[in-house]
């Protein structure tokens, strides 16, 4: 089941960088590629929940970093969707909250 | 043959200025079509200080655009919202409207209008024999709405019917003169109307803050009766945009059917009725061809098919008029008419379907019950924060399914075309370039139009609309010109221009 998590994230974590790379250069973000990174990042955080609930040790730090990331993927999807443009910051901190918490996922699975 | 609707030809050009100053009132109103002005003369009519901002010309939206047909009976059926609610609900349905098209008929009279405003029979009729129990079902619904209903096998139309419904004392008119008597009238009773003044942004607030371009109007309360509310709401999501499409035309035989005639030809849907407009001239109505907004490439091909339907039906001589208008339907069946922010006194108008002329009056007439503090009876009916989960499902999870199919079209490094050159005189595409999105029109001289392909309303790619050469946005249904102004929808913010400078 870990494995799994760890594969959606991954897949997640590739599209999220190249979603950045647009919110970098100040572009609009490809909404296809938008609505594919969340869900995926989504059902990898459902997978590690289930997880967590089920094993014992849990990645319990993972998760909680995992589940900031995720509230900012709303907020960063709400403004993304409403405003002009993405905070450069936010998708930043969105980004870099999100990959501190696959590494240390990795570091508890290997 | 003109592309316009015949109600805004026969009608003279109406001349408010423009808001050049800062103004402060009781309550502005965004939107000068039927709603807007009805609710600015009977606010205004009791002494509130009103504004209305209208974006183009007075009726010049989707009233101007419209049928022209006032009725009782809705869209959506009342078998099927008999089904959803009960018969208390299309009771007041029926009474509501009722009441609209008596205040119309009202207005008319008093005030002298010459709108050409006739109380004639609606009909649904079915040409086959697979629409009679259809016709059966709405015309039970209708007794049960208390409507004073018939079932009839003839019609006086010269195809042949298997089935009609006919309901008694309904009416016509041209919403068009209509709705600039009524501008008129408002202003008298103090209604201050500008004309070419579309609002750029609200600023929500205890006053509330209306920018335009060069001036600011400062309001208590606040009327969207702009169809879609304008911004980014969340009834935006419990309503489909859908477009439909309109020919006038003149018949050989000079006998022209008198009446509102909504036929079933399978599964197609048309709704007829004649005009006799100021000159004298007489002509016949045919609408139809749903679809939704931005979903059709080749919308072209409704305004044909309209005209071989009433082709075989009718003895058509000329195609005089062609034109199309946008209505929106609501995810439960009924509009969402009320105030949706008490905090800072915005209220909606909204989800009329294609029943927008009579819904249009009788959203006038609950929201300024409710600014002025008086009761009415339709208000818990239509009120925009109702919740009805299980009425609201099946069409809000359609729409929004669509929606989220129109966003996962927007696919990086894609688009309709890669360079400009691949765009002929006359058509509009998606460009693609160094991962941005371009909407690039060229016209018949060879000069390009480029925007942004970006709805500013959120986020969508528009798509081409080749017979009305807008941009239209697929999601939420907001359309602008070739160069990005907003026509109508929820937008507020004009599609940036654009240089692509790709040449190739």
């Amino acid at each position: 089941m870990i494995i799994t998590a760890i594969v959606l994230f991954s897949l997640a974590a590739l599209l999220g960088i190249f979603l950045l790379t647009f919110v970098l250069k100040g572009k609009e973000t490809p909404k296809a590629v938008t609505f594919t990174h969340g869900p995926l990042a989504a059902a990898g955080l459902v997978v590690l929940i289930i997880y967590a609930f089920q094993s014992s040790p849990a990645p319990i730090a993972s998760l909680i970093l995992f589940i900031i990331a995720a509230a900012g993927g709303f907020v960063l999807i709400t403004v993304d969707l409403t405003s002009s443009s993405v905070p450069k910051w936010l998708a930043l901190v969105h980004g870099l909250i999100a990959a501190a918490a696959f590494i240390m996922l990795l570091k508890f699975a290997f | 043959m003109k592309k316009t609707s015949l109600w805004k030809d026969d009608a003279e050009a109406s001349s408010y200025s423009p808001l050049q100053e800062d103004w402060n009132v009781d309550v502005a109103i965004v939107g000068g079509g039927i709603t807007g002005l009805t609710a600015g003369y009977l606010l205004a009519a009791t002494g509130k200080s009103v504004a209305v901002l209208e974006a183009m010309r007075v009726g010049g939206g989707t009233t101007g655009f419209s049928t022209g047909n006032l009725y009782a009976t809705v869209e959506e059926r009342f078998k099927t919202l008999k089904f959803k609610f009960d018969q208390e609900t299309i009771q007041a349905i029926a009474a509501s409207r009722s009441a609209a098209i008596g205040y119309i008929e009202n207005r008319v009279h008093e005030f002298a209008i010459d709108c050409d405003f006739h109380r004639r029979p609606w009909r649904l009729l079915s040409e086959t024999e697979d629409g009679i129990s259809t016709v059966q079902k709405e015309y039970k619904a209708c007794l049960d709405a208390g409507l004073e209903a018939y079932l009839d096998t003839t019609a006086p139309l010269p195809f042949n019917i298997a089935a009609t419904l006919r309901v008694e004392n309904q009416a016509q008119f041209n919403p068009m003169q209509y709705a600039k008597a009524l501008a008129e009238q408002a202003q008298k009773a103090g209604c201050a109307i500008f004309e070419q003044t579309p609002v750029l942004r609200i600023k929500k607030g205890s006053p509330n803050i209306l920018y335009t371009q060069n001036g600011t109007v400062t309001a208590n309360k606040v009327i969207h009766a702009t169809h879609s509310p304008k911004g980014v709401m969340a009834v935006h999501a419990l309503l489909g945009p859908y477009r439909e499409y309109a020919i006038a035309v003149k018949l050989n035989s000079g006998s022209y059917p008198e009446g509102i005639f909504w036929t079933i030809n399978g599964l197609s849907y048309y709704s007829i009725r004649s005009y006799t407009s100021r000159s004298g001239e007489n002509y016949l109505l045919v609408l139809g061809e749903p679809h939704k907004v931005g979903h059709k490439k080749d919308n072209e091909a409704c305004f044909q098919n309209l005209e071989t339907y009433i082709r075989g039906r009718f003895d058509v001589k000329s195609v005089e008029y062609r034109w199309s208008a946008q209505n929106y339907r609501p995810a439960d069946g009924l509009p969402y008419i009320g105030c949706i922010d008490d905090k800072h006194g915005i209220y909606i108008a909204t989800g009329f379907a294609t029943d927008g002329l009579t819904y249009g009056t009788l959203a006038a007439m609950i929201i300024s019950d409710l600014i002025l503090g008086k009761e009415n009876p339709w208000a818990a009916l239509y009120d925009p924060r109702r919740h009805n989960p299980l009425k609201s499902a099946a069409r809000f999870i359609k729409e929004s399914v669509h929606v989220f199919m129109d966003y996962m079209k927007d696919m990086p490094y894609r688009a309709e075309t890669k360079t400009l050159s691949a765009i002929m005189p006359g058509e509009g595409k998606t460009v693609e370039i160094k991962g941005e999105k371009f909407a690039a029109y060229r016209d018949e001289a060879g000069e390009l139009h480029q925007v942004s392909a970006v709805c500013t309303h959120m986020k969508c790619i528009v798509n081409w609309n080749e017979e009305a050469k807008s941009w239209d946005c697929p999601c939420h249904g907001s359309r602008f010109t070739v160069d990005g102004q907003v026509i109508e929808g929820p937008a507020i913010v004009n599609l940036p221009k654009r240089e692509a400078n790709n040449q190739q």
